[in-house]
């Protein structure tokens, strides 16, 4: 019998929230959440330093 | 989406499993669409002189920006073929209804060309605004479409689920009915505009200029509780590097095994400027790692400049273990120089341990003083170094 290689990856866990709001609640322990008033000109420099 | 935590969660899975899974995703069939009547991106609706996009909080990217710099993904519908092809142009916000948008990719230039040829003046384009991160995934794809698709009917594939679209207000065009916010506009295919200063990914001003067609938006509908603005900032380090270029990483897991290789990873590290390329595998002999990297600089998209390929025990997410892997196992072109006994790459010479031969190799990676010095000024934004992420947490 021929050796066959399978590049298949495991199933998913679960399925995947069809919105932004339900992946944000979701992956809550990988979302920074930012609660104080950021000023528009800040926008940029703040969520470049965001992981 | 700069890290393989984040980007494994965009598509359900773990880590390790992320790009395999993406690569498998990218091989099935495209699963399309399904229509639906309504949705959350309609619980506000405002149309013509009521849609007003500088309401959005659009931000400046960098210093030189002229105007707010819109980066949201955008869809765009094939008059020939009917697939929804996507992407993230940005979109210099320069009035209430009026934008400049950059397409940079092929895929775009060649569907605008087709609306031409049909005598249109014009074509309905809709930016999209906040949605799960494996339409950003898909929306950046950028390659052979094998006449059998466009992004937008990919989405679902790559996600393994159904998506919904609902119909724009003003446009024959289909839109995630799930979105946060859409912006309707229409390209004016006969006028080009110039702007100054492009964010390139690779985190210069470059090109100094473009000409841009302009966009004439025509309603803005939203979800009435808080609508999410996504910005997709576009410097120093962010997703404008590694986003655009996943689906590459994903067609070069399939090429490399396609080699025979076992292949563990494919990066374009965010720390990259989007002009290099990691290829990390194990392999069955001697041969194999020049064919896989000819394999890669030979890549459709202009992203290969610098490809390396690294064995699987080097950490990917460390620059410096990356590094490391560089200057110590490579055996460079200029032959027979003296080396260093500590130098596993260097060539043992026989009858004088431990002394070793091996090649060397100079990287000139200096600004060049036969160009333009501004071509090599940094693109940073605004404030950048003044204001602190963890002073707003």
């Amino acid at each position: 019998m021929a050796l066959s290689i399978s590049h298949r990856p495991p199933p998913p866990t679960k399925p995947l929230d069809p919105s932004l709001r339900g992946y944000l609640a979701t992956n809550a322990d990988i979302v920074t959440r930012v609660t104080k008033p950021v000023h528009m000109a800040d926008i940029g420099a703040l969520s470049a330093q965001s992981w | 989406m700069k890290n393989r935590r984040s980007q494994a969660r965009a598509l359900g899975t773990l880590p390790e499993n992320y790009l395999r899974t993406l690569a498998y995703r990218l091989r099935q069939p495209p699963r399309g669409f399904k229509i639906v009547k309504s949705g959350p991106v309609k619980e506000v609706i405002k149309l013509h002189n009521e849609a007003d996009w500088t309401e959005l909080p659009v931000p400046y990217h960098k210093d030189k920006d002229d105007a707010p710099y819109v980066t949201a993904m955008n869809i765009i519908r094939d008059p020939e073929t009917g697939f929804y092809n996507s992407c993230h142009a940005g979109t210099h916000a320069v009035g209430p209804r009026r934008g400049l948008i950059s397409f940079v990719t092929p895929h775009s230039h060649v569907i605008m060309r087709k609306y031409r040829d049909m005598g249109m003046d014009a074509m309905p384009i809709a930016f999209v605004f906040g949605l799960p991160p494996a339409y950003e995934i898909m929306a950046n794809f950028s390659g052979l479409h094998m006449d059998a698709w466009g992004e937008m009917e990919m989405v679902g594939t790559i996600m393994d689920r159904d998506i919904e679209m609902v119909r724009c207000e003003t446009l024959e065009l289909n839109v995630p009915a799930e979105a946060e916010i859409v912006v309707e506009a229409r390209v004016n295919l006969k006028d080009r505009f110039k702007v100054g200063e492009v964010t390139s990914p690779s985190m210069y001003n470059l090109p100094h200029y473009e000409n841009l067609p302009e966009v004439e938006v025509s309603a803005i509908t939203m979800r009435g509780d808080r609508p999410i603005y996504r910005n997709h900032q576009t410097c120093p380090d962010t997703d404008h590097q590694p986003l655009p270029r996943l689906c590459h990483e994903a067609v070069l897991y399939n090429r490399l095994s396609e080699l025979g290789l076992d292949v563990k990873d494919v990066r374009f590290p965010t720390w990259g400027a989007a002009l290099s390329c990691i290829i990390q595998f194990s392999y069955p002999r001697e041969g194999m790692v020049n064919d896989a990297l000819m394999l890669a600089m030979g890549a459709p998209w202009l992203n290969t400049k610098l490809v390396v390929a690294l064995s699987p025990d080097t950490n990917l997410d460390d620059p410096v273990d990356v590094y490391h892997a560089i200057a110590t196992r490579c055996y460079p072109a200029v032959p027979n120089t003296r080396g260093s006994p500590y130098d596993p790459a260097a060539r043992p010479l026989e009858g004088q341990y431990p002394w070793r031969v091996v090649g060397k190799m100079g990287i000139d990676a200096t600004i060049k003083s036969r160009h333009d010095p501004a071509d090599f000024e940094r693109a940073w934004p605004r404030n950048w170094g003044q204001v602190k992420l963890s002073d707003y947490l």
